[in-house]
């Protein structure tokens, strides 16, 4: 594929090119990485361990992860919690994003203002979400508050809702900041990809009668798969360590509703008992549940016809290198 | 290939097991801290600490600032003072603290402020062996002090360690009081001096049940939310961990029967502290007129008499003993034990200004009296600035706590008494997590969400969850 | 014809509508923000919501600067000072790695590239409680490094500019400047890189916000206020255990939001003309 010049192979830039990024992961994420998992193997909770920093690992490694999985009903609150959370704030975003995707690369109807829209969308991903949970815990306080206010305004409701009580509500109005806050910076993602696909595939598909609708589904979207894959695996991610969102809105509660995983990693860590081991234990459980999503989605995003392609080239290799060596 | 891929692996993680792995020393049993220094106390003068710094550490403004102000009045002390202010919200004050202990070295504090929700954590708890025992700054001479300052028991009992030292002390006195609109008094039982307030709303939680119903009727919620009711009962005079298991004692039980009264009663506003409901209410702006607030000094003049909170409602207020009595808040100054030692005479001077000086120069008075910082009124004269309960007994005595926002009432004649009915015997390490646990659960109750047996069980379900504490 | 034209004339009032609703409800927090920051604590508390501006911004002022810890331009420059350093750090490295996996052909290259796929999995906050544990273990608090550092292996901007280098990227270009004898480092340097302004800008926005508006590490990691990045000092007017100044708070976000917004419509071009990721190479 590259063309070699006076027999010189360039193959090596390629690592050594990378190695900034190499050190910069094995000291900055690594080594806190395997700490933590030799962490969550060990007995280190309690003030005392806490303040000497010293612990051994247990006889039963998996003991911690044991007790979080079949004890700890919180644990598994919590992870409900953030799914819940995740998927109602999730599916609206992506499915906002593609249809605003869809219009502002509508190839017949132009959209004018295109610009000031998208500038506009991103705008809410720019302030930190701290403050915006501030600001929603304070349009929906009770008895007074804005939302409560114009509830009785139209005549909804008499009495104020109480939404800092109300689990169901604190848990939609937390997805719904996520969503509020992400949607813009989803649709400035896939615009891009669709700006970088061929023109010659959608005008082809014109010439052969396909409509707006027709094009958005069968030549965008899947041209679009790689793109989808990232948005997908970093919404998970995201999704599955929402922690400023719940706590600033309404510190976890009501009644643990939007406890997420990570607020429960780090209350677990920091209420009292230095519970640092199962912190650590429930960390990696996080970070295994995310892997298993992500590689979820790969899978099923994959791209079937290189696959296909790649194991046929493989196979035709093999046969002419048993042909080679018999011959 | 793969092969070198999962050699690399290998070698990753045992550089980290080796690093991260350290071997379980033998816990050394905690041995009785000596205190060995009896020399008396010797007022510094003259120029001292020029080229030495002080580590401070607290997690609001206040103490830091009343500490440069002393700088300011004191020339010839010329330590420098180095400022860690980290806000408590989420526990991160206690969190950075922690490290900052435990790392050690050139960045410990030398001085820390702790608050009420966490003292005992440092005065007799997991974090004790970092708390310099007073006796070890003063000598002999802390006696003399002590007796001299007449400070308030649960202030000092907060600040005792395990072993009956004296480690802390708080500045202010936060013995708390029934803080009452006058005119509402009046509309609802004819008469609105503390003495006539007193006799309705108490001795006990039950006869200010009866208040409630009877300012009910009148169309007035007698508290802004059931929170200021929790922020009573809940100082109970026993630990909510006894002998590492969780104990549900009567008093807290209580708030469970008594609460759930107030709230399906409508006997309060239904607001959450420190929340805007919470806020309007000072002025009477929230949903129904409310009578009164639970609480020490600080709540009214930092918070209810501050800037424009009060509305029109400025000067109609009085105070009265409360239901029963208790203690919220403060700030406590903690030495470090394991601190600078060079410096341990700047810090033995900063902290006998800050509690135990009762002439007119220390932090008791000022701050009692509004001294501390110049204050000008709209002529450019030197005004009292904002009052507040102190520790010491003996410089209330000689101050003035009239205040305006009182119309006039010496709030030093509630707040003294009221400093005998705190009790800190019942603060523990874990009462953060486990108080929130509590008044969630009871909300739930409350409202209806939950019986009181799953309110109960729920709530100690969470507190095994997150705590790893039984029952 | 007809039919044609009231359906196209329907589909954009529908897309009008919609975009108009969304552009209004993104913007109105910023309205709240900037007009709470000239009304006074109590206004706010009772009336959350404002539709005309009050006259409390001097007063706001003064409570901010009053407070010894809030210094709104020693925070923009030691935001500024961390923010730019993680934009360099994360976009330089970035773009280099991302060339190193699309324009040689190595052996490892994509495995390297699921190896990159993976660690962008790996949540941050995993890391971050090991991260400034350890950084307090080794003294590096109170320092600017440990919150630029990092970001040299930025796994999600990687993935960005490879996207857009296989779109985008010939090695014609660089043959050229092999043939002249130019060495690999500088051909990145002087012809690859220009080469990405678009991609580039795009990112320095994402980048340059998340690193504004990070508050935890910087929190935990400084201890000098005069190292203060602006998010801390707002957190600290929240932090007074006695009054919640509402006004000065907004004042103070909206403050800590200027620099964002002059960044934010300065690259908004690109936005607007948007970038190709990725595409269908033949």
């Amino acid at each position: 594929m590259e063309k070699r010049i006076k027999g010189v192979s360039y193959a090596k830039y390629g690592y050594i090119f990378c190695i900034p990024f190499v050190l910069g992961f094995s000291l900055f994420m690594l080594y806190p990485l395997v700490h933590t998992i030799v962490i969550s193997f060990s007995n280190y909770e309690g003030a005392s361990r806490y303040l000497s920093g010293r612990f051994s690992v247990l006889d039963n490694p998996l003991a911690n992860y044991t007790r979080l999985i079949t004890e700890n009903r919180l644990f598994w609150t919590s992870l409900s919690n953030t799914l819940k959370i995740w998927i109602i704030n999730f599916i609206p975003q992506i499915v906002l994003a593609l249809v605003l995707t869809a219009w502002f690369t509508n190839r017949r109807n132009k959209i004018r203002g295109k610009g000031l829209f998208k500038v506009l969308f991103y705008m809410p991903n720019i302030i930190t979400a701290g403050s915006i949970a501030i600001l929603f815990s304070a349009l929906f306080s009770f008895p007074i508050g804005p939302v409560n206010y114009l509830l009785e305004l139209i005549g909804v409701r008499e009495a104020p809702i109480n939404f800092t009580i109300s689990l169901s509500a604190s848990q939609y109005i937390v997805a719904f900041i996520q969503f509020w806050m992400w949607y813009g910076y989803t649709m400035l993602i896939l615009t891009s990809g669709v700006l970088g696909l061929n023109p010659e595939i959608f005008e082809v598909s014109e010439i052969d009668g396909a409509n707006g609708i027709q094009q958005f589904f069968f030549i965008t979207l899947p041209n679009l798969k790689t793109i989808l894959l990232y948005m997908l695996v970093t919404s998970i991610v995201g999704g599955l360590t929402m922690f400023d969102i719940p706590m600033l809105f309404n510190d976890g509660g009501p009644d643990s509703a939007t406890t997420t995983l990570s607020i429960f990693i780090y209350r677990q860590a920091f209420s009292g008992s230095f519970l640092l081991n199962r912190a650590a234990a429930a960390s990696m459980l996080a970070f295994i549940l995310i892997a298993v999503l992500s590689v979820g989605v790969f899978y099923l995003l994959r791209d079937k016809d290189a696959a296909r392609l790649k194991k046929e080239e493989k196979a035709l290799r093999r046969a002419l290198e048993a042909e080679r060596r018999a011959g | 290939m793969k092969k070198t891929l999962a050699l690399l692996l290998a070698a990753f993680m045992l550089i980290g097991i080796l690093a991260a792995c350290g071997g379980d020393e033998a816990e050394e049993a905690p041995g009785i801290k000596e205190v060995t220094n009896n020399d008396p106390y010797v007022a510094p003068s003259g120029p001292r600490g020029a080229g030495q710094t002080i580590n401070l550490w607290s997690f609001t403004e206040e103490l830091p600032n009343a500490v440069l102000r002393f700088k300011e009045l004191n020339p010839d002390f010329q330590y420098e003072i180095n400022v860690s202010i980290y806000s408590d919200q989420e526990g991160l004050y206690e969190d950075m603290l922690n490290q900052a202990l435990s790392t050690g070295g050139a960045n410990a504090p030398d001085i820390f402020v702790v608050e009420q929700g966490f003292v005992v954590n440092y005065s007799k708890f997991d974090f004790a062996d970092f708390a310099l025992p007073y006796q070890e700054l003063f000598g002999s001479s802390l006696e003399g002090f002590l007796s001299n300052a007449d400070i308030g028991n649960f202030i000092k009992e907060a600040g005792t360690n395990q072993y009956g030292h004296l480690v802390g002390l708080g500045y202010q006195s936060t013995g708390s009081a029934f803080i009452y609109r006058k005119d509402l008094a009046e509309q609802i039982w004819g008469a609105g001096d503390p003495a006539t307030v007193y006799s309705k709303i108490g001795p006990g939680w039950d006869k200010f049940l009866e208040a409630a119903a009877e300012a009910k009727a009148e169309g007035i919620s007698i508290l802004s939310g059931e929170g200021d009711l929790w922020q009573a009962i809940r100082q109970s005079p026993s630990q909510w961990v006894v002998d590492g298991k969780l104990v549900i004692d009567d008093q807290r039980l209580s708030y469970l029967d008594i609460g759930y009264e107030f709230y399906n009663n409508n006997y309060t506003n239904k607001s959450a502290a420190w929340q805007e409901a919470w806020w309007a209410d000072m002025s009477g702006t929230g949903l129904a007129p409310v009578l009164g607030y639970l609480g020490p000094a600080w709540l009214i003049n930092y918070c209810m008499a501050d800037g424009d909170n009060p509305g029109d409602t400025f000067g109609n207020w009085q105070i009265c003993e409360p239901p029963v009595g208790f203690a919220w808040g403060g700030s406590w100054s903690i030495a470090n034990a394991q601190g600078n030692e060079d410096v341990r005479a700047g810090v033995a001077e900063i902290i006998h200004w800050i509690t135990l000086d009762t002439t007119d120069t220390g932090l008791q008075y000022n701050w009692a009296n509004g001294t501390l910082y110049e204050n000008f009124d709209d002529e450019g004269n030197l005004v009292a600035g904002t009052k507040d309960a102190v520790a010491s007994g003996n410089v209330m005595a000689r101050s003035d706590g009239s205040i305006a926002y009182l119309g006039g009432q010496n709030m030093f004649d509630i707040f003294v008494p009221a400093g005998v009915n705190g009790r800190a015997s019942g603060w523990g390490p874990y009462d953060r997590a486990i108080n929130e646990a509590f008044s969630d659960q009871a909300t739930q109750y409350f409202s209806g969400a939950k019986t009181k047996d799953e309110a109960i069980a729920a709530f100690k379900q969470v507190v095994l969850d997150s705590l790893d504490i039984g029952s | 014809m007809e039919h044609k034209s009231i359906g196209s004339r329907f589909f954009k009032a529908l897309v009008y509508t919609v975009c108009i609703t969304l552009g209004l409800m993104s913007v109105y927090p910023f309205f709240v923000m900037f007009l709470n920051a000239t009304r006074s604590s109590n206004e706010i508390r009772v009336q959350a919501v404002p539709f005309l501006p009050s006259s409390f911004l001097q007063l706001n002022m003064d409570i901010i600067t009053k407070s010894k810890q809030f210094n709104p331009m020693l925070g923009f420059r030691n935001s500024l000072i961390v923010a730019g350093g993680t934009v360099f750090c994360s976009i330089y490295f970035s773009c280099l790695t991302a060339y190193a996996l699309t324009a040689y052909n190595w052996k490892m290259r994509q495995p390297f590239f699921t190896f990159i796929m993976a660690v962008m999995m790996i949540p941050g906050q995993i890391v971050t409680i090991g991260f400034y544990s350890m950084m307090w273990q080794l003294g590096f608090i109170d320092s600017y490094l440990p919150l630029i550092l990092p970001a040299v292996a930025s796994p999600t901007i990687v993935f960005f500019m490879r996207q857009y280098l296989l779109a985008t990227f010939s090695l014609d270009i660089v043959n050229s400047a092999r043939i002249d004898g130019a060495g690999e480092f500088s051909i990145f340097n002087r012809i690859v890189l220009p080469m990405m302004k678009p991609a580039i800008a795009t990112q320095t926005i994402f980048v340059f916000v998340g690193s504004w508006n990070a508050l935890f590490l910087p929190r935990v990691l400084l201890s000098t206020d005069s190292k203060f990045t602006m998010p801390i000092m707002v957190s600290l007017l929240r932090g007074n255990i006695y009054a919640t100044e509402f006004g000065a708070i907004y004042l103070g976000i909206s403050m800590s939001v200027i620099p964002i917004f002059i960044v934010y419509f300065t690259l908004s071009k690109y936005i607007i003309s948007g970038i190709q990721l990725g595409g269908v190479k033949e």
